[in-house]
Formats: structure tokens, sequence, C-alpha cells
């Protein structure tokens, strides 16, 4: 199994993914800091799609660096408030990616969030990033062992 | 002398009498006219006689009768009578169109003895009476009397005199006159333009003056004792025609005329018309030509005027009394009457007013007419002007006194705005505010003013708005009303008896629904002003702004309290978290620290155990900093409790913070590195300083925290201690994202974040650097900011 996670929380990760490679032993787990390098390397995503997409939906642009790339238009408006779901919409741009199931996770109230979630694509699911991760990993089992037809949330 | 020779000389002397003629300037020098003909003719006295003229003195009324126009007595004394019959000597001189010469007067049956007996008096021995023929086709005659010498016959060069003189003394009379009558018209126009050029002219006193001085400029010019103007003011009663000016009170009898009032100066002011009576005294005996003349004319009582006249003429008992002249025509401009002007009693020769004199007394009266309108124009444009300019100050003053931190209670204010509706609307002597009261969907009066309300019980009515008044009506459409005849209007509701006119306005901005009604109700009998309605529009408007202002401001305060209640519930939630956090995440580490001085170092408890302490350190930080956040948000200064920095306690606490760091934010993935360089901080073995641990903590976190989320990765974030200008602080440096000079002031605002720096780091809430800077700033210090270096340093000092 491949998961492709966006996180840019490094101590929650390496947490959540010593829990994940226990409950999915043999699961091969690739890390995404920031959304520039998720939007970089969509085209690998493409060739060769995971089976879930793990996207927290506060992710910063990019790292500092002496020459940040430029943020689109979206980005400079929305900021990082929303990067998970602009990554999202992304994936759903190409036949490969479009069906990869998507948990989204963040630690934003569903109010927060609630035009965003209700739009949900079938394959979309919306998880509370401060309850408890057995939950997400149970999610994530189960939608990789048999695909869901119908949107839903997950707690 | 031949006879050509004394007719030349007759003729050379009255051509000098003409001359004088010429060169004087009023009626007044007649007399030293005949005079100078009476020298020349070597006579006693010299008389200028008219006969009755047209009108008053028509052929129906008076048997007929002359008038002496002027005299002279050459001993100085003044001629008594006044009138002649025209079947004496000299009416029939007249008659018979010649001159007419008595030998002996004693012996002329047809010679006039008197009373007054002036011939006898004067001894009077013969005399000529000479026909003439005024300008005016007016017949008269030029008498010569002589007490002595020999008798007169047409060949003495005394007749032949009197004959040259008789011709050229129409023509002198005629210019006098008109030089008279010019010489009175010039002067009540120097009386106007002196007036209108007045600056105090707006005043009634110095109207009534300028009146006072053109009464008096007439009654020169017509030489008689009194001259009365009576006017008409629209603004008091336009039915009335009040005494303005006179020049002699103890004729005036009656100081108002009310239209329809009988009397001849009524007769004058109902019809419009002219009246001119040869002699008050003979209204009885003249009563038919007088009627026929002027129907509707009724008796006149000269009451007690005979004895004042006589003593204003200072004329003996025994003397006649001159005429009772009188003339009074209607000021007119175009069709509106004015009021009227009218003589009296002429004291000097001519004794009656002439068709011509009362021609003149029009052209008079047209004139102080319109001087007299322009003033009343012209006050009233003034009392507008005021009443406007009053109302604005008004406003003005009502508008400060709403938003003045003492004002008053609604309803003092409202009565302050009805103050003002009567203070600038005339007649506006009963007025109330009507406010909406939705509960029970009608109006109700808020406020009143007018001594009409005081202990009135009506102040407790109501009037649904859907019922049928006016004032519901007017609440209803936004439009105002005028009910210029209250008795005529069928939506009026009376109230009060006195009430002749009204008018409603509603009360609001003109953008919603009202909040009521304005009620301006008018007592006075001139219906409503022309500008009112426009001053009742305006009070209304600003009256509802006020009202609206008023609610307006109420909720704001409402609100206010709202979100203080609110931000108190708040602080207290926030304070309460503290406390219920602290406690835990303070008994959890304290339970950490001893599980790690229980395990063995490398191993993965050790581990965990660590990450769970660098948790609960920030949790604990991030507990404290909400304390104080709440804190200073609540506008409580930071309270730090000093304590003395020792160099070993501040490194490890640095090296502590830096370690939470790389465990929390995620810098090992980044490879960033941390140096504390311990050497830089010995200063502090050398130097005291003081500051609040816990506080230094919270600042000096939230420093390197940035230090992190700002650096490129693979960077090493160097943190030293220094001295400078004698201050010890602790210095943050990394390279990575700029920090322009632009944005130093800004960096310490709360919650602001550089748009670079919002797309590097992520989540955050922009407090960091405020707080630190709130923190230095408590020990006397700041936060110091120094622009990013070529090399993409900046550095970050914690100043004391």
């Amino acid at each position: 199994m491949k998961i492709v996670g966006l996180e840019d929380d490094e101590p929650f990760w390496e947490t959540f993914v010593e829990e994940l490679k226990s409950e999915i032993p043999g699961a091969e787990i690739v890390w995404i800091r920031t959304e520039f390098e998720f939007w970089e390397r969509i085209p690998d995503f493409v060739k060769s799609p995971p089976d879930i997409f793990l996207l927290d939906v506060m992710v910063k642009w990019a790292d500092a660096s002496p020459n940040p790339p430029p943020a689109p238009p979206e980005v400079a408006k929305e900021s990082y408030y929303r990067a998970g779901l602009r990554c999202r919409d992304r994936l759903r741009e190409s036949e490969s990616t479009a069906d990869v199931p998507v948990v989204l996770f963040t630690v934003l109230e569903r109010s927060d969030v609630v035009g965003a979630i209700t739009a949900l694509p079938p394959n979309t699911f919306f998880v509370d990033k401060t309850g408890d991760t057995k939950e997400v990993i149970r999610a994530i089992t189960s939608l990789t062992g048999s695909r869901r037809t119908g949107q839903g949330q997950m707690n | 002398m031949k006879e050509s020779s004394l007719e030349r000389n007759a003729a050379e002397e009255a051509l000098a009498i003409a001359a004088l003629g010429m060169e004087c300037e009023d009626l007044k020098d007649l007399p030293d006219i005949l005079g100078q003909v009476g020298d020349a003719t070597d006579s006693f006295a010299v008389l200028l006689w008219e006969l009755a003229p047209g009108g008053d003195l028509g052929d129906e009324g008076h048997p007929g009768q002359l008038f002496v126009l002027a005299h002279w007595l050459s001993n100085g004394d003044r001629f008594a009578s006044h009138t002649l019959p025209l079947d004496s000597f000299t009416g029939r001189a007249i008659q018979e169109k010649g001159p007419s010469i008595c030998h002996d007067v004693t012996k002329d049956k047809s010679v006039y003895q008197g009373p007054p007996a002036f011939m006898s008096e004067y001894e009077i021995r013969s005399f000529v009476s000479i026909r003439l023929k005024f300008g005016d086709a007016e017949l008269g005659a030029l008498n010569f009397y002589w007490k002595s010498g020999p008798p007169i016959s047409e060949t003495d060069v005394r007749f032949r005199l009197a004959k040259a003189f008789a011709q050229v003394l129409p023509g002198i009379f005629a210019g006098l006159r008109e030089k008279s009558s010019l010489k009175m018209i010039r002067r009540l126009n120097a009386s106007i333009q002196s007036f209108e050029g007045h600056a105090a002219r707006l005043q009634l006193s110095t109207a009534r003056e300028a009146l006072h001085n053109m009464a008096c400029t007439i009654r020169d010019g017509f030489r008689c004792l009194e001259v009365s103007i009576f006017l008409v003011r629209a603004d008091v009663d336009p039915r009335i025609a009040r005494l303005e000016t006179t020049t002699l009170e103890s004729y005036i009898r009656t100081r108002e005329y009310p239209f329809g009032n009988p009397g001849i100066t009524g007769w004058v002011l109902n019809k419009r018309k002219p009246v001119r009576i040869f002699d008050l005294a003979s209204f009885e005996r003249d009563r038919g030509a007088i009627e026929s003349r002027y129907p509707g004319l009724t008796g006149f009582d000269l009451a007690n005027l005979v004895e004042i006249t006589r003593d204003e003429l200072k004329v003996g008992d025994n003397d006649s009394m001159p005429p009772f002249s009188f003339v009074a025509v209607p000021i007119l401009v175009g069709t509106d009457l004015l009021g009227v002007i009218r003589c009296c009693t002429p004291v000097n020769a001519p004794f009656y007013y002439s068709d011509r004199d009362e021609k003149l007394l029009m052209l008079a009266a047209s004139q102080i007419g319109h001087c007299w309108n322009n003033w009343v124009q012209l006050v009233k444009i003034n009392n507008e002007k005021r009443s406007w300019e009053l109302l604005v100050t008004s406003m003005n003053d009502l508008i400060s006194g709403v938003s003045s931190p003492g004002r008053q209670e609604e309803k003092a204010i409202l009565e302050e705005f009805l103050q003002v509706a009567h203070d600038v609307i005339p007649g506006a002597d009963i007025c109330d505010v009507r406010l909406y009261r939705p509960k029970d969907k009608e109006l109700y009066f808020a406020a009143t003013y007018g001594k009409a309300w005081k202990g009135n019980k009506r102040a407790e009515d109501t009037f649904p708005v859907s019922g049928p008044s006016a004032g519901a009506l007017v609440f209803k459409t936004g439009k105002p009303r005028l009910m210029h005849d209250v008795s005529q209007d069928e939506l009026y509701n009376t109230l009060f008896g006195d009430v002749k006119s009204m008018v409603i306005v509603p009360v609001g901005t003109g953008n919603e629904e009202p909040y009521g009604v304005l009620d301006v109700r008018i007592t006075t009998d001139l219906g409503i002003p022309p500008n009112a309605p426009t001053i009742a529009i305006a009070l209304g408007r600003q009256l509802g702004l006020y009202l609206h202002l008023l609610r307006t401001l109420e909720k704001v305060k409402q609100a206010e309290v709202e979100r203080e209640k609110i931000l108190k519930t708040q602080t207290r939630v926030f304070e309460d978290l503290e406390h219920q956090l602290r406690l835990p995440v303070a008994q959890a580490h304290s339970r950490l620290s001893k599980l790690l001085a229980q395990e063995v170092a490398g191993s993965q408890i050790m581990s965990n155990a660590k990450a769970i302490g660098g948790l609960l350190r920030k949790a604990d930080r991030v507990v404290r900093g909400m304390g104080h956040f709440v804190r200073l948000a609540k506008g409580q200064p930071l309270k730090p409790i000093p304590r003395r920095l020792h160099r070993g306690s501040l490194v490890r606490l640095l090296i502590e913070i830096c370690m939470d760091c790389v465990f929390l934010e995620g810098v090992k993935s980044r490879g960033l590195s941390f140096y504390v360089n311990d050497a830089t901080f010995g200063v502090l073995d050398l130097m005291t300083v003081e500051c609040d641990p816990d506080l230094l903590e919270q600042a000096a976190y939230d420093i390197i925290d940035n230090a992190c989320k700002y650096s490129f990765n693979f960077e090493r974030i160097l943190v030293v201690g220094g001295v400078d200008g004698g201050r010890f602080y602790i210095s943050v440096m990394n390279k990575g994202l700029d920090l322009p000079e632009e944005d130093i002031a800004r960096v310490t605002e709360r919650g602001w974040r550089g748009p670079n720096a919002l797309l590097a780091t992520g989540q955050g809430s922009g407090i960091g650097c405020w707080f630190a800077d709130q923190v230095m700033r408590a020990h006397g210090g700041r936060l110091r900011f120094f622009p990013t270096t070529p090399e993409r340093v900046t550095e970050v000092r914690l100043q004391f």
C-alpha cells in the first residue's frame, strides 16, 4: 500500500507515521511538507497513483528560501488556510488521481469548513485531527480495503 | 405828467414788482410783495381776494364768497377777516369785470362794513378793487385801501399803478405757489431719502420719526395746524388704519379707523377717494353740496376744536376764526390701500385748499405710501431672515446639547424645539410634539408648549393612527397639512378654542417611517405666515434627526454594554482555562521529570518522555502566554517580578528553548541548527541585570521560534548576549526571509504578519513579536529589529 501524506507539522507526522506503520506494516508512506512540493509531484502521482492521500487542510506554501516559488493568485488570496483543499482539487483534474480516496484532516472546527465539506465528492472524507489518530488509521484501512461509494465524514 | 409817461412808469413799477416776485421763494413772501405794491401806491392796506373755487363751493352750495389770499397793512396789523360776501363791492367788481373805484366808503352802501369792521376800525376812506384772473382761471380781486389823500380817480397815478400791479400779481401768485409746492415736495423727498439711508431704519421708532418729519414738511407746505397720517400695518391687523403721527395731538379724537368706520377720515378709507371741505364749521350749512359730492359722508362735530384752534392761532375771542378747511387723501400704492393723510385748519392765507392743493397732497401721499410700503417689506424680509437665523442658531445649540455628555432628557429637548417654533413663527402660541407608540399604534403628546397647555387634561389624549385625525394622516402619508382655517377643516380635532389656523408636519428623517408629528397652532387672525410651513418642516426634520441620533446612541450604548459583558465573560473563560490547564500541565511535567530521572538514557521510553516534556513545555508556554495576553487585552500592564539574571541559568534556558524548537518546529527535516554562544553571556558576571524569568522565557521563545520559521533550510540560528550603551541584550540572528526597513515598524503590531512570512510559516497568530516587545517594555527596554543585511541575516534583540 502506498500512502501520500501532506503535513507540515513534523512532530505530529512522526507520531502519526509510527502508529500507521504499526497498523499497516509494509506500507509505503510518502511525506510531503509543503503545498508547493505537492503540486510539483502531482505528475508523479498521476503516473503512479497511491492508494490514498492524507491531506492536512492548513499547510504552508513553501519553506523559507532565498528564491521562494511565487504563489499563484488563489494561494496569495487564501494563504495557507485551504491548502489541502486546493491540492485535492488538483488531484481531481486527472483521471488517474481523481478517484483515489482523499482524507482531509485538520484542527479546524467543522463549522469553519462547512462550505468545503458539504461539497465533497464521493471519495473525499473529513477527519478531525485532534481526535484519536487510531480512528484515522481505521478509516484509512477501511478505505483502502474496500472503496466507499458515498461522501461522508469520519470521526 | 403825460398819459403815456404815466403808463410807462406804472409798467416799469409793475415789472420791478414782478422781478421782485421772481426772487421770492414762498407764498409766505406774498405779503411783502403786497407791501412793496402798497408803498408804491401809497396805500394803507392791500388785500388779494379770490372767488370761492369750484368743488366745495360750487354753484349749488355756498351762496358765494371771496377769500383772502394775502394781505398787507402798513401798520403791521394782521387782517382779522377771512371772507367777503360775493355781493360786496369787491364781489361786484369781479362780476362786472372791471376795476371799481369806491370814492367814499361811508357813502357806498355796497361796501361791506363787517364784521369785522375793517373799514371803520382803520378809517378807510376810499379803495379800489381790480378784477383778476388767476392762472387756473379762478377769479379774484386786488384791493387797495387809502385812509387819506384826495379821492382816487382813474387818472390818478395811484390807480394806474394799481392796475399795473394787478396785471402781474396773478403770475407772481402762481409762481410763488409753484415754488412752494416744489419746495414742499423736495423737502419731502429729502426726508424719505434720509430715512431710507438711516442705519436704524428697520426700527419702528425710526420709521415713526421719519413719518413725523414728513408730516411737518406737509404742514409747513400747506400752512396748516394739523397734518395726521394713519397707516395700515398688515402684520398687526390689515383692516385698521392706526395713527402713526400727527402735528397736533390735541386735534386727535380717534387713533384707529377700522375699515367701515363712519366719519370723514373713515369715508376716505372706505371709498379710497379724497375729501376736501371748505369749512368744517359750516358742515351743516353746506351739507347738501357736501353730500352730493361725497355720498354717504356723515356729519362732523367740531366740539372743542374751536377753542383749541383759537389757542393755537392766538385768535382773540372777538376775532373771526379762519375756516376749518379740511383735505384728506388716501395713501395708495397701486391698488393697495395703505392709509390716509389729512390736513386741517390753514394758519395763513390762503385759508382754503384748492383743487391743486388736493392733487399736491395726493402726490405727497403717493411718495409717503411707497416709502412706507418699502419699509414694511424690508421689515418683513428682515424678520423672516432673523427667524431663519434664529432657527439655525437654535438648531445648532440644540444639536450641540444632544451630543454633549450632560445632555438633557428627551422631553426637555422636545420642549426646546417647541420654544424655537414659537419664537420663529409669528402667532405660534400653542405647539406640541406627538410621538408614535408602536405598541398601541397611536400618537401621544410627548411635549407641549403654550399657556393653553398648562393643567390641560387633553395632554393625555391619544390618537390612533388608523383614526380620522389630521395628525394620523400626516403620520401615515409623511406629508404636511396646512389648515388655514381650522373651523373649515373636517379633520381638525378641536382642542383649543383660540386656534385659528394650524400646521402639522411629520417628525422624521424623511428616509423611514416618521417618529411622530409636530403641531403648530396659530392663534392670530393673520393666518399661516408665509414662511411658517417651511420653518415647521425644517423643525420636524431636525427633530426627527435628533430622535434618530438619540435612539442610535442608545443602541450603541447598549451594544457597548453587551460587548463589555461578552469581553468580561471571554476573559473570565480564558482565565479559567489558564487555571484549569496550568495545574495538570505542571503536574504532568513534574511526574515526567521523575520518570526521566529513573529511566535509562537512550531508551525508547526516554526518547518519548523527552518529546512529551517538550510538548508539555510548549503547552505551558501557550497557557501562560494566553494569560498574559488576556491581561494585556483588559488593559492591565505586565507586572514583572524581577530577579537577578545569572549567566548559567540564562544559557540553560536558551538552550532548552532551542531544543524545544528542534523538536517542536520540525527543524530536523529542514536541517536547521542552533548555537547559543555561552561566552557572550559572561557580561552577566560583571553587571546586574534583573528581569522576570517567566516573562523572559516567553519572549525569548517567541523570538527564537520566529527565527526557526523564517530561516532558510540548513542554516544555523545564533543566540548571543551583549551590551549596547551600557544595556544588556540577548540577540537572535538567522539567515532567512528578508525583514525590510519599512516593515520593522509594523512587526510589533499585534496580529500583523508580513505576506511572505505568511506563505512560509503556515499557522501562527502574529502576536509573538508584539508580546515580546510588551515584555521588554515592562522591563524598561524594548524589542529591537535590524533590517536584513545583504547577506540575508536578520537580527532581533531583546534589549533590556
